[in-house]
């Protein structure tokens, strides 16, 4: 049931990320990554093993669609280290159950927004950086980061917040 | 043993992370040297079928406006045709007796990125080959890297690796166009001494050398010249004519006598 529940999440965001989000560019510096919330959402109890093969296989995707392997593959994998990490400072995060995916609803808002901010962040970063390789322009890489972060995060809340309506 | 058992389970998740990341990074530095395109060959047949799908869609949705760019390139080509059979006998030379061209569609394109590619919908089945060049009425796009069966791969002007060959229309002064990674819609030609007279508004073409563009293919104009007296040489900013994000059928070029040319040039060498 779990795992019907993750394909079909797993391939709703991948089909939307390479057939719309890639395709609808407004500037090379806001790219929205919606595809992040297959990684955010998987539940706590799952094993470190399973959330990097996750992580692995959907960056990999995105990867053969945009035709340079191992961009998103490498940044997903390293927010999946992240990930752990982050939880374990969240409060709430304790309270949670093993089995329930992680979302905004049972995270709470504020809680939320750390956690994804972080870790999107973390992912736009270490990818720009990937991308280009030159250390030269720093402020631009900053840039490019800070506001493909706010795009994702936007598309991520409305998202959720659908999510919360539907339930 | 048992500490060693204890020792993976404790750093387990870095441990993972280590593989996982080491293996993903293996795979980012052997498919994206930009001269291998091993990974664009073998994913090139599936991802130029999705694309080829979105594209005709997209491409329905501007019927119109593309009707009305080839109206008008038609009777501009019926213009030059009618210019050329009065001078015919004026001894000149014509492309056509030079290069063949062969025209394709443009199913996926990026500009966006640092480097750029394109895939045609045309490949090695209907003669193309590595190494030919891509050309648009007033612009180049680029040159073919990659060729499968149904589909090839084009790397973009707009790449860190492209450098054009092109001449100032006015002194036919010879340099090397570039792209640095920002504008989409600006070159960059940097090896023009400080002593040559350019203006703002000059007109650039391709110079010939090398092949793979014909000669006298317009390419941009000048916009802003900067003068760095400490190295000698001007940085001079091109606009191109023709947005390389609205492109949608291109030619392929290939020069007839290539080998040949090769070949002499060789024979020099030994």
């Amino acid at each position: 049931m779990i795992n019907f529940y993750l394909l079909k999440l797993f391939l709703g965001y991948i089909l939307i990320q390479i057939f719309v989000l890639n395709e609808v560019i407004f500037s090379s510096y806001i790219i929205p990554f919606l595809y992040l919330t297959i990684i955010l959402s998987i539940p706590k109890g799952k094993s470190i093993l399973f959330l990097m093969i996750i992580s692995f296989i959907t960056g990999l995707t995105i990867d053969i669609f945009e035709g340079q392997l191992g961009l998103h593959s490498t940044s997903c994998i390293f927010i999946a280290f992240l990930r752990p990490k982050i939880l374990s400072i969240l409060s709430n995060s304790k309270t949670l159950s093993n089995e329930d995916n992680i979302r905004l609803n049972n995270l709470g808002g504020v809680q939320f927004l750390v956690y994804s901010s972080t870790l999107i962040f973390f992912h736009s970063l270490i990818l720009f950086f990937i991308v280009d390789f030159e250390i030269g322009n720093i402020f631009n890489l900053i840039i490019k980061t800070i506001l493909s972060t706010l795009a994702t995060l936007l598309l991520i809340f409305v998202n959720e917040l659908y999510y919360m309506n539907k339930q | 043993m048992y500490n060693l058992i204890r020792f993976f389970k404790i750093y387990q998740s870095t441990i993972y992370f280590i593989i996982f990341f080491s293996f993903s990074i293996y795979l980012l530095f052997t498919n994206n040297s930009y001269h291998s395109f091993l990974n664009k060959k073998t994913f090139s047949e599936l991802r130029g079928y999705s694309m080829s799908k979105i594209s005709s869609i997209n491409q329905y949705l501007s019927l119109k406006e593309k009707n009305k760019i080839l109206l008008n390139e038609n009777v501009r080509i019926k213009n030059q045709l009618s210019k050329y059979s009065l001078k015919k006998n004026i001894n000149f030379v014509d492309y056509g007796n030079y290069y063949l061209f062969n025209s394709a569609r443009v199913i996926n394109n990026s500009v966006f990125k640092r480097n750029n590619f394109l895939t045609l919908n045309k490949g090695s089945k209907d003669g193309i080959k590595i190494g030919q060049g891509v050309v648009i009425n007033d612009g180049i796009v680029g040159i073919v890297k990659g060729v499968s069966q149904n589909y090839s791969l084009v790397m973009s002007v707009l790449n860190k690796k492209t450098n054009v060959s092109i001449k100032f229309k006015k002194n036919n002064y010879v340099g090397s166009l570039k792209w640095n990674g920002y504008n989409y819609k600006k070159g960059e030609v940097k090896d023009v001494m400080n002593h040559i007279d350019i203006l703002v508004g000059d007109t650039i073409v391709t110079s010939g050398y090398g092949t793979i563009f014909p000669k006298d293919i317009k390419v941009g104009v000048v916009s802003k010249i900067r003068n760095r007296d400490n190295s000698g040489y001007q940085k001079i900013e091109v606009n191109f004519l023709k947005d390389l994000n609205m492109i949608d059928f291109v030619y392929v070029v290939e020069a007839k006598n290539k080998l040949e040319i090769r070949k002499l040039e060789k024979s020099l060498d030994d």
